[in-house]
């Protein structure tokens, strides 16, 4: 059995929850998911799940709790969604604290403010797929030297989805639809890491 | 959850989705953003920056908090736009700022110069007496103040993407948002063990409309998002809310009202995030200097009672 923890420090993290036991049910899959908000809690996990939110809160709230460490020592693979892609990269527009997990650079709020936010059909993983963006960031770089980057999604000029090992950072919130799709696919990431 | 659907649903069907703007789904999801965070009132560019250090989600410019307003007296309106500026430009969080209950003008001007979120607030002097703003017609997402689900869901059906208690602002004291908050959440128990027909009378008595009862009932919540505000003024307060139910909490004269604002600020963050651990609590509550003095609430006459206008 493994086991997702969705990260509850601040944000949309009940709709994650929700989504992410959607996406269990549909691939009939052995795989618990749980509400975590400390080190010992993440310790535990197989795969981890960051919500959309203010990055600079969440940030600070990983680092202080010790997440990011419990993170890179047992090498957990992290799904991250709009505040989740900031705190996924190494370096941003912005001086904050970061996970830094994969070799990409991120602009925060790189389609204005929120009368900016919108929805927009996008591709991804072979698939349509509703685009709902926020406040969202986008890539502005990622280190092409990575043999195991592979961009998942762009829009617009931008990239707004990219993978590195089992790491998946997008710019848009999957968890504000009732698509499971990229959630099933994160789990699927997951069971082939931990095989 | 039904405008998702609906959305996907057209979506997948194969009609043609255009870049949309606006929808309730943006609305409703930056409020989502916010959950389990802080909202702070400030009003300048140096307290925005206080508060966006401190780990506030967003911040609330205005031209003067609650208090103040209180202190001054006469009628107190939308900030001066060179305020809402400077807060926008000093940080990277969202930027709230509150318009009067009614004002569309106000509301529209706030759009122009790039705010998040727009508090349609029984803070400020009421322009109308009888009507909110129709939130529908502005692109930027709004939340309102309720005492109870009636005014809750009114102010949802006009387009509300977020609701928080009333609370009485600007005094220091907790008690009116904790009757507003058990007020909601008790509310919202009775209605889940109601039979249909008897649904219908209770969104009649609380002036309702029937559909957002009945979905208030099945979510077992409302809704929307939904903040504690109004009298929030230690780590202690912000730890209650939550407790009591409070998806997130705005905290208006609390930290700038205080002896040590950037202390508050943070302290009160952290008992946001932490507000089922006393240890934490105790810790982050410990030194702080002296929180704001408070009014009790026998010494408001009638006219100083903010919760009561817009409801």
């Amino acid at each position: 059995m493994l086991k997702i923890g969705i990260l509850n420090l601040q944000g949309a993290v009940s709709e994650h929850y929700t989504i992410t036991e959607k996406a269990v049910e549909n691939l009939k899959a052995d795989v618990e998911v749980e509400s975590v908000r400390y080190a010992k809690d993440v310790e535990t996990c197989d795969g981890i799940i960051i919500s959309g939110g203010e990055s600079t809160v969440i940030g600070k709230l990983i680092h202080e709790r010790g997440i990011d460490k419990v993170i890179k020592e047992n090498k957990i693979p992290v799904f991250g969604t709009c505040a989740g892609m900031v705190l996924l990269s190494k370096k941003t527009d912005f001086d904050q604290p970061l996970m830094g997990l994969m070799d990409i650079e991120v602009k925060r709020n790189t389609y204005g403010r929120q009368k900016d936010s919108f929805e927009a059909p996008i591709e991804i993983l072979g698939q349509e797929y509703l685009g709902v963006f926020i406040r969202a960031p986008a890539l502005k770089s990622y280190d092409k030297s990575k043999e195991d980057i592979e961009v998942l999604s762009e829009y617009d000029g931008e990239i707004i989805a990219i993978k590195q090992g089992s790491n998946i950072a997008i710019s848009f919130h999957p968890e504000l639809t009732q698509d499971t799709l990229i959630h099933e696919y994160f789990i699927k990431e997951v069971m082939k890491n931990k095989n | 959850m039904k405008i998702n659907n609906n959305n996907c649903y057209k979506f997948f069907n194969g009609e043609k989705h255009m870049v949309e703007k606006g929808t309730n789904v943006l609305k409703e999801g930056f409020a989502k953003m916010t959950k389990g965070g802080v909202i702070m009132d400030v009003v300048n560019a140096e307290q925005a920056r206080i508060a966006e250090d401190a780990g506030a989600v967003a911040v609330m410019a205005l031209e003067k908090v609650p208090a103040d307003i209180r202190a001054a007296g006469g009628v107190a309106r939308m900030a001066d736009p060179t305020i809402v500026e400077e807060v926008v430009d000093a940080v990277s969080i969202p930027v709230m700022a509150k318009a009067r209950i009614g004002h569309i003008a106000e509301a529209q001007i706030l759009e122009t110069l790039g705010v998040d979120m727009i508090d349609e607030s029984e803070v400020l002097t009421p322009a109308d007496e009888e009507y909110h703003i129709n939130k529908k017609d502005f692109t930027i997402p709004f939340v309102c103040g309720a005492r109870n689900l009636g005014e809750a869901l009114r102010r949802i059906d006009e387009g509300a993407a977020m609701i928080r208690t009333k609370g009485e602002p600007g005094t220091g004291n907790i008690v009116e948002a904790v009757r507003h908050m058990r007020m909601v959440m008790g509310e919202i128990r009775t209605i889940q063990g109601l039979e249909e027909e008897e649904l219908w009378k209770y969104a009649r008595n609380i002036e309702a409309p029937i559909e957002l009862v009945k979905q208030t009932a099945e979510l077992g919540k409302l809704p929307v998002v939904n903040f504690a505000a109004g009298g929030i003024a230690t780590p202690a307060d912000a730890s209650l809310m939550m407790q009591l139910g409070s998806d997130g909490i705005f905290v208006g004269s609390g930290i700038f009202k205080s002896n040590n604002p950037e202390a508050f600020a943070k302290a009160i963050v952290e008992a946001t995030a932490n507000y089922d651990k006393p240890e934490v609590l105790a810790e982050v509550s410990k030194g702080l200097g002296e929180a704001m003095k408070g009014l009790e609430m026998s010494t408001l006459s009638e006219a100083d009672r903010m919760q009561d206008r817009g409801i």
